[in-house]
């Protein structure tokens, strides 16, 4: 359960890496898309300025020569009917202008309505010199000069007192118009920029949470590792130990606990499998009533004895033979391959002297006789294990039975 | 990581962004619009005024421009045009204030020049309207003409006069005489129109100027009539200031009269003394004012000709009941405009003109409807 948790824990961190490029991958994005907006922006509302700009100048300039044709009527240059006509081309040009100037989109209400006075003023100065126009054909009785001179003085008074003021007010408001215009033009590159701060500020203060939030994910991630780490090592620690108990166990298995030499379930392993195809000599040995030294010394004092007995077998004989204590007080030797039957006969007599030999146990000497069986064994005699000690037991038991301290050999029947 | 911290790291981050948020949208720049402030000092509180105050402030929303109009004393306006005193108050209080210029109408063209020289001092512009004082730092006039406006009101007056019955038969009696002298002729100018036109003009300097163009204007268009019915004054042999003087008897000129019902008694007076007058000219808003009402009171509006100067809603309601035949209109709407906007300009050092003429608009109650006459009538509703 516990890894599952910190697996769970690693996979979040993983996701939270994963999640943080796709966060900055979006950002980036999005920052291309507004940065692009900003800059479309900026070029749309230089464009419109640029355009609205250069529109009501070329009104101004229109107004500036017609201006120049009334002059020159006044002053007596050129023919009159020539210059009306040139300065009513003019007035349609201003008036084309001014479409254009309404075909222009997001120009302020302030700029229009600057523009709407100007272009008024503009119209009451074409109809003036309409009227003067009109007039002039009167008094002139359809003459085309302008030799008229005291038309002409009155001519003096009607420009400055009607005609100019009409014409330089217009100009100012259209200058006024263009100053409005710049003056939106820098409202809206300030407010661009504004929102450019804005815009920097905030991908900023998202790419440092981000950040933060990456470092204390990869904190977490960090300790989760950790823990895994050490919770891997807890369960590899936990692991060699169910081992080596398994391994006792097993040995406990197939082990005596008091001589520490191999059991009866040990001897079935190691043989089992030779009794049909192996030739070897084996044999087996006990004390002849051991049971005497329970009854008189105890059993700790048996135990003792059989502990010395045992180590002085394994001391003498393990290297020519593997030893078993199979039960009790009997022990099962069972002889290396390359010792041959008449050794194994020498052999047994050592076996049985080294077992009837006294023992000092418990600051006491004891002995007692022993007997033992031995067999010859050859191929297929038997068919397991427990056949073959029954009779090797039932040879041992004639030997005690014909009074002990022998040793009797099996004779295959 | 335990609760309480966490609480804190997130508070701190939400601060941080709140607090960038906030710098981001209130910084990098003034924390207002206005980009400079300009002073607009007036005249007396009349519908001409209030009209250069709704176009100063006009100019003011769309330049970006604070304007303190009229402030620094107790009078919220000068108390008449000659009250300079206040104006003064009134300067040295932009002054105190730091603004970037100031746009006046003065009442003197002398007794400001002091105030005018501590503002300038300061660096403070200072551009005139309606008038210009002879302070030489003043960087430009906004104003019309008041000969041209005494003029215009003389060209329409002229129509008028001449087209009366007892001045053409004048006129006409004189070219039938079979010997016409120099002498004939003189004599004969002297006696036509008697107290054809009278004048009432009003206390401000303005109207001097106002009269003179009137004057002037009206003895060139009758000259110039008489000569097209063959009785050419330029044949006389006569100085253009001595062919004035032959028409002087046209004109009747009464005392300068600052209030309506002064100029009301004075009209009466007049009218009543040159039984044979058929035009009357009054040089401002009061003067006009009391025209009418005497020449309403008199019940003489379809005898005489009336021919006033500025367009206050009074002078208007006159107009439509024909009691008033013309006005003279100005363009105090734009003068306060461009007042404000020249102020921008030379605050800018982009240049000024010298002088703007604004213009003078002869409007009768047949011009109305006109276009142009309602942007000069009600510029803020067109």
């Amino acid at each position: 359960m516990a890894k599952k948790n910190a697996k769970g824990s690693a996979s979040h961190g993983s996701r939270a890496y994963v999640f943080a490029a796709i966060l900055v991958v979006v950002m980036y994005i999005v920052n291309a898309i507004l940065v692009d907006r900003i800059y479309q922006n900026n070029k749309r509302v230089s464009d419109r300025t640029a355009e609205t700009v250069q529109t009501v100048n070329r009104i101004s300039a229109e107004l500036s020569e017609i201006n120049g044709e009334v002059l020159s009527v006044i002053a007596g240059v050129g023919n009159r009917t020539g210059h009306a006509n040139a300065a009513r081309a003019h007035f349609s040009n201003i008036a084309g202008c001014k479409e254009d100037f309404d075909d222009i989109s997001g120009t302020s209400d302030a700029a229009k309505t600057r523009f709407k006075h100007a272009y008024t003023i503009i119209e009451a100065y074409q109809k003036q010199l309409e009227g003067l126009v009109s007039q002039w054909n009167q008094a002139g009785g359809g003459q085309a000069d302008i030799s008229d001179a005291a038309f002409g003085s009155d001519m003096n008074s009607m420009y400055t007192q009607d005609i100019y003021p009409l014409q330089v007010s217009a100009t100012e408001m259209l200058r006024t118009t263009i100053d409005i215009i710049n003056n939106d033009n820098d409202e809206d590159m300030k407010e661009n920029t504004r929102n450019t701060y804005i815009l920097m500020g905030l991908m900023l203060l998202v790419a440092v949470l981000s950040e933060v939030a990456i470092f204390i994910i990869a904190r977490r991630a960090k300790k989760a590792r950790l823990e895994l780490e050490e919770r891997e090592k807890n369960l590899r620690e936990v692991d060699a130990k169910l081992k080596s108990t398994r391994q006792k166990a097993s040995d406990l298995a197939l082990t005596n606990i008091l001589t520490n030499m191999k059991n009866r379930y040990a001897l079935d392993n190691d043989i089992s499998e030779r009794l049909e195809s192996d030739r070897f000599n084996i044999a087996v040995f006990d004390m002849d009533n051991f049971r005497s030294i329970n009854d008189t010394y105890g059993y700790d004092f048996g135990d003792e004895y059989l502990i010395a007995v045992a180590d002085r077998l394994k001391n003498d004989f393990g290297g020519s033979a593997e030893i078993y204590n199979i039960t009790g007080n009997e022990f099962c030797f069972v002889f290396n391959k390359e010792i041959s039957e008449s050794q194994a006969m020498g052999i047994v007599q050592s076996i049985h002297a080294v077992m009837s030999s006294p023992y000092e146990v418990l600051n006491l000497t004891v002995q007692l006789p022993a007997s033992g069986s031995v067999y010859h064994y050859l191929p297929g005699d038997c068919l397991n294990v427990n056949s073959l000690l029954v009779k090797l037991d039932t040879a041992l038991r004639n030997a005690k039975l014909n009074g002990g301290n022998m040793i009797n050999t099996v004779v295959d029947i | 990581m335990n609760k309480s911290r966490r609480k804190r790291i997130i508070s701190s981050m939400a601060l941080c962004a709140v607090s960038l948020t906030t710098l981001m949208s209130t910084g990098c720049g003034k924390s207002s619009d206005d980009k400079y402030t300009v002073a607009v000092i007036t005249k007396q509180n009349i519908s001409f005024w209030e009209d250069v105050k709704d176009g100063a402030e006009k100019a003011g929303d769309e330049l970006k421009v604070k304007i303190l109009y009229n402030e620094g004393s107790d009078n919220p306006y000068p108390v008449g045009d000659n009250d300079f005193s206040t104006q003064i108050e009134y300067i040295d209080y932009a002054i105190k204030e730091g603004v970037d210029a100031i746009v006046i109408a003065p009442n003197d063209t002398e007794k400001l020049n002091d105030a005018f020289a501590r503002a300038s001092d300061k660096g403070i512009k200072i551009i005139n309207i309606n008038s210009r004082a002879s302070f030489g730092g003043v960087k430009s006039c906004i104003s019309s003409s008041d000969m041209d406006g005494g003029a215009v009101a003389a060209r329409h007056a002229a129509a008028a006069v001449l087209g009366d019955a007892s001045i053409r038969n004048g006129i006409a009696s004189l070219k039938a005489a079979r010997e016409v002298t120099p002498e004939v002729i003189k004599s004969s100018i002297k006696k036509l129109g008697k107290g054809t036109v009278g004048i009432i003009g009003h206390t401000a300097a303005t109207a001097d100027q106002r009269i003179n163009g009137f004057k002037t204007q009206s003895v060139t268009e009758i000259a110039y009539q008489m000569g097209k019915d063959g009785l050419d004054t330029s044949k006389l042999g006569l100085s253009q200031q001595d062919t004035a003087a032959l028409f002087q008897n046209f004109f009747v000129e009464g005392k300068r009269c600052g209030a309506v019902d002064e100029a009301c008694e004075e009209a009466k007076r007049l009218i009543s003394e040159n039984p044979s007058m058929i035009c009357f000219f009054a040089t401002n808003t009061n003067t006009t004012l009391g025209v009418c009402k005497a020449i309403e009171e008199l019940g003489l509006k379809d005898k005489i000709y009336v021919i006033g100067f500025n367009a206050d809603s009074a002078e208007l309601d006159y107009l439509k009941t024909s009691v008033l035949d013309g006005t003279v209109v100005q363009n105090p709407y734009n003068m306060g405009y461009f007042g404000v906007s020249y102020a921008v300009r030379a605050i800018e050092d982009t240049g000024v003109p010298y002088v703007l003429d604004t213009g003078v608009t002869y409007v009768t109650a047949d011009d109305l409807d006109k276009d142009y006459v309602k942007l000069l009538l009600n510029p803020e509703d067109f």
